[in-house]
């Protein structure tokens, strides 16, 4: 036998007991025993390749993989959805065509409109889910009514918010923070004397003291006094004092089960929306 | 093997439940190749989804070749690595200890497991490419070596010798670090 025979050969008895080990969870004595003849060449690589392979088996965290697992069901079936290739393109009368078609749809409570209510940030039917809230705003005139629609509109946005944590998405959750601060501002602007996303002089200083709570702790420790229902409170408050607290412990609830940069992120949801609901509520009290 | 082409049919259709059946089959042997590589388990997890999220875009373009689908995952993860590594080596080093703080709140309870894996993907890092990717694919995917053949473009002979020296070389290793 040659040279190059007998190291074929090991090689070959080598792999096979690797296999035994690697594929098949026998131990490295069992190799060992298996081939008597090579048993003193054997015995430190095949220990070296069990304690390799015992490193090695490592698994991922289960509430990451649920996390995962979730994100990406919810981006084959986004891709499903996606159309390969636009069709044609929309001209501007075409633009109109489409607008009434989508308002028709709004109106007969259309499968399109449906399917986009419970879509995210970032994923395809999101923009009909916005420019039915655009429309149903653009329908509603009283003050009141306008106060209560944004209210409603930012309890979509923490809803939207909170599944995005749970997925562990921290960007969209910032975007998330950007478009609940924004529905904040327009929530002011329905009240005559604070248009556009001007705020209260007044305000703004209890709201510097909301964010400079250390660590969050502050906020989070108990319901602002700010939410509590007062004897007083007309019926607009207690409406919008029910709600502002339940999305506070429900933003508070997954700041507790949050890490690292999501914890930070949804911390500033939690200031964006107490800051805004406390806007909302002494907007809502003159 | 019959079945796997049709499941990565339906999967090029966006079928989520054909889909999601490569996503479990593959997903934790995937995660312990990155780890393995990189030896931080927590970015493995999130270059682990990377990989499928990278799958789940590019599957339309996906042509069978009489392969395991999963030999296709392992192209794309070791791009993934060889990105992260590249971007890695720019950003200031960190030692591999202080990614994750040890104590009561430590995700990973099997500490020792942790700190093995970080010394063998260290170990790993010494030897060369080749002898690096026919050890991940052996420990970390248990994939027989026909199949790893497969994935690395070179014949079972070639194989078997590569990770025979493979194995002397991190032996060598380990018995340095050991005495160290």
């Amino acid at each position: 036998m040659s040279r190059e025979d007998i190291y074929s050969n090991f090689d070959s008895v080598f792999e096979k007991c690797m296999d035994d080990i690697v594929c098949r969870d026998r131990s490295v004595q069992d190799c060992l025993e298996a081939y008597p003849e090579h048993a003193g060449d054997l015995k430190p690589l095949l220990t070296t390749v069990a304690v390799s392979r015992k490193a090695a088996g490592v698994s991922p965290r289960e509430d990451f993989k649920a996390r995962a697992r979730y994100e990406f069901y919810s981006a084959v079936a986004e891709m499903k959805d996606r159309p390969k290739k636009p069709w044609f393109k929309l001209s501007k009368g075409w633009v109109q065509v489409t607008v009434s078609a989508v308002v028709a749809l709004m109106i007969t409570g259309g499968g399109v409109i449906a399917a986009s209510g419970s879509s995210l940030p970032g994923q395809p039917l999101y923009s009909v889910k916005v420019f039915t809230e655009q429309v149903q705003m653009g329908l509603t005139f009283s003050e009141d009514a306008r106060t209560q629609l944004y209210a409603n509109l930012a309890d979509r946005r923490v809803d939207e918010i909170i599944t995005l944590a749970e997925a562990g998405n921290v960007e969209p959750v910032m975007e998330g923070n950007e478009k609940l601060s924004s529905n904040f501002a327009a929530m002011a602007g329905t009240y005559s004397g604070f248009p556009g996303t001007q705020q209260p002089p007044s305000l703004v200083d209890s709201l510097v003291d909301v964010a400079s709570a250390p660590e969050g702790e502050k906020i989070r420790a108990s319901v602002p006094e700010s939410f509590i229902i007062e004897e007083g409170d007309n019926a607009a408050v207690t409406v919008l004092k029910n709600k502002a607290i339940a999305g506070y412990l429900a933003i508070a609830q997954n700041i507790d089960d949050a890490t690292g940069i999501m914890k930070a992120a949804l911390e500033e949801t939690l200031a964006v929306y107490v800051q805004g609901y406390e806007n909302a509520v002494i907007m809502a009290r003159e | 093997m019959h079945s796997e082409q049709s499941l990565v049919d339906r999967a090029k259709q966006y079928d989520q439940e054909a889909f999601g059946q490569l996503y479990e089959e593959n997903f934790d042997k995937i995660f312990r190749y990155i780890a393995l590589k990189i030896g931080n388990q927590m970015e493995a997890e999130d270059l682990t989804q990377q990989v499928f999220m990278k799958a789940l875009k590019s599957i339309s373009s996906y042509q069978w070749k009489e392969v395991p689908f999963s030999a296709w995952l392992y192209k794309i993860a070791h791009n993934q690595v060889v990105d992260y590594l590249r971007k890695k080596t720019r950003q200031p080093t960190t030692e591999l200890n202080e990614d994750i703080t040890v104590g009561e709140d430590n995700p990973y309870k099997n500490v020792e497991l942790k700190v093995e894996l970080e010394q063998l993907a260290r170990a790993l890092k010494k030897l060369t490419p080749l002898q690096q990717e026919v050890l991940a694919l052996r420990f970390s995917c248990e994939m027989p070596i026909a199949q790893v053949a497969g994935v690395m473009g070179k014949n079972e002979g070639a194989i078997k010798a590569l990770q025979h020296s493979a194995v002397q070389a991190l032996r060598r290793i380990m018995v340095v670090n050991a005495g160290e």
